[in-house]
Parts: C-alpha cells; structure tokens; sequence
C-alpha cells in the first residue's frame, strides 16, 4: 500500500515538474519573424523612429506591424543603405522583426 | 408818611422784581454754552447720507476635485496589470465602494498592431482583467460591464511607441 502511495506521488511531482508554470508571464522569448507588406506611416521625429506596415494574415485579414528602429536596423532600397526618412508611404517592403517586449525591426528592404 | 413810605418800598420792590426777572431773561440767552450750541448743532446738523458699505462679495468655494476613475495602461500584446496599474485599481476600487450607485464600464483597447481579431480578444482580456481585479476588491461585479473595442478607438493616431502605449488600455467609463 505505502509503496502504491509513493509510486503516486512520485508521479504527481514529476508531473507537476514537467508542466511549465506560467509560460507567458515572465519570460521574454525573442521571435524573429518576416512580413511583406506596404508602408502606412514613418515616424523619424519620434525617439526611437518607428515603422508601420500593412499586410494580410493566410485568411486574409489586415495586419499592421509597427516596430521601432535602432542603429542595427538596416533600410535598404535598390540594394543600397537609406535612411528611414526616404521610405514613403505606400512602398513595398520586407520587414525583419525580432518580437520582444515589443517590435523591433531588424531589416527593411523596398521592393 | 409812613404811608408813603410803605408805597415807595412797595414801587422799589416791584421795580426790582420786574428788573430781575428781565434780567434773568435776558442772562438766559447770553449764557448759552458751547456745550449748548454744539448740541443744537447736533441737532440740526443733517444726519450724513448713510454710506453703502461696499459689498464684498465672497468667492464661492471652489468645488472639491472631482475624483475619476484612472486608466490602466498595458504592455505591448499583454493583459496583465502592472504595478502602476493595481495602485490606480485599488483607488478606483475605493470611489466605487464609495458610492454604490455607481456603475462603470470598462472599455479595453489596443494599439494599432495586429489584426483586428486579435485586437478585439485582447482588449477583451484587458478589461476582464481590470473587473476581476476590481472583484477581488469588493466590487460587486454586476456594477461593471465590460466592452472590448481592439484598436478602433484608438486614443492617440501616432505612429510611434508613446501613442501605441497611452492605447494599450482599459479605460473607464460611467454608465
């Protein structure tokens, strides 16, 4: 009997050890993701300078991605380096981006 | 003789009684005192025109604040309640066990990020949030409604992470 208890319990403890306990709550997984989609709206005076691009889920639905950009961040058009200031609104673009705490770009190509 | 002489004294004696009283008559009036004379004035004098004091009129009390019931702002695709977020809860917790008639509801949104959808379950999450914390409070729960509105009201049109931040919220309304 004791040893059909133990068995139990020992089963219940490495259960309860292989459930992760609030996956989402404290640890910050970085998800690097691409996305083609269009320009709506630049941002350069804001600090970070920010990106906005409109695309489409597999169903078709709108989705808007707005990351920030640091001095990593690569923008490129025509296979040359440019600023964020000379993406327009309504350009084609590939959008690398790491999702953290937030969204940051890591590449911006203009197709 | 003696006759005469009881006429003359009788004569005299008139003669300075009616003296006497015109004299004192007389002394009356010439022994006016300034003390007299400023009475009379008193009296004469016209009475001043009452003066209007001014009117000073007193300032209404200035109306104590009208406290109202705080947003709580979220981090980027979350809906659980930050630090800053239980303290302003427990305040609005405090008003509305205050005044049991009022009933409130809480509104969830989002920034502009995502799709729709998503957006609208997150917002819906974010105010489900704020009433079961309110709850655990002591609010009954059928004082608050909850409404989920995603990214359709957004509360700054920005593209950049201050405006997406003061969108992330659950903000409270009165019903």
């Amino acid at each position: 009997m004791r040893t059909r208890i133990g068995i139990v319990l020992a089963f219940i403890f490495l259960l309860a050890m292989a459930v992760p306990w609030d996956r989402g709550a404290g640890a910050e997984q970085t998800v690097v993701r691409r996305m083609y989609g269009v320009v709506t709206a630049t941002n350069t005076v804001s600090e970070p300078n920010t990106i906005v691009v409109k695309s489409k889920t597999s169903s078709g639905k709108d989705l808007i991605i707005g990351a920030s950009l640091d001095n990593s961040t690569v923008v490129k058009r025509g296979g040359k380096s440019v600023s964020l200031g000379e993406l327009k609104a309504g350009d084609r673009v590939e959008i690398v981006y790491e999702r953290n705490s937030g969204l940051k770009a890591r590449s911006i190509v203009v197709k | 003789m003696e006759n005469k002489m009881k006429r003359r004294i009788f004569a005299v004696s008139i003669a300075v009684f009616f003296t006497a009283l015109g004299l004192s008559g007389c002394t009356k009036k010439a022994v006016r005192t300034d003390a007299d004379v400023s009475m009379e004035e008193k009296q004469a004098a016209p009475e001043p025109a009452p003066t209007e004091a001014p009117v000073v009129e007193q300032a209404p009390a200035p109306a104590p604040p009208v406290e109202t019931l705080s947003d709580v702002f979220f981090d980027f695709d979350r809906y659980n309640i930050r630090d800053e977020g239980l303290k302003a809860l427990d305040k609005n917790a405090k008003l509305l066990s205050g005044d049991a008639g009022m009933k409130v509801v809480i509104e969830g949104h989002c920034d502009e990020r995502g799709t729709e959808e998503y957006n609208i379950a997150l917002g819906e999450k974010r105010a489900q949030a704020v009433k079961k914390y309110l709850t655990i409070r002591g609010v009954d729960a059928s004082r608050i409604k909850v409404v989920s509105y995603g990214n359709e009201k957004p509360f700054c049109s920005g593209h950049d992470e201050e405006c997406w931040q003061s969108n992330r919220r659950a903000h409270f309304v009165n019903q």
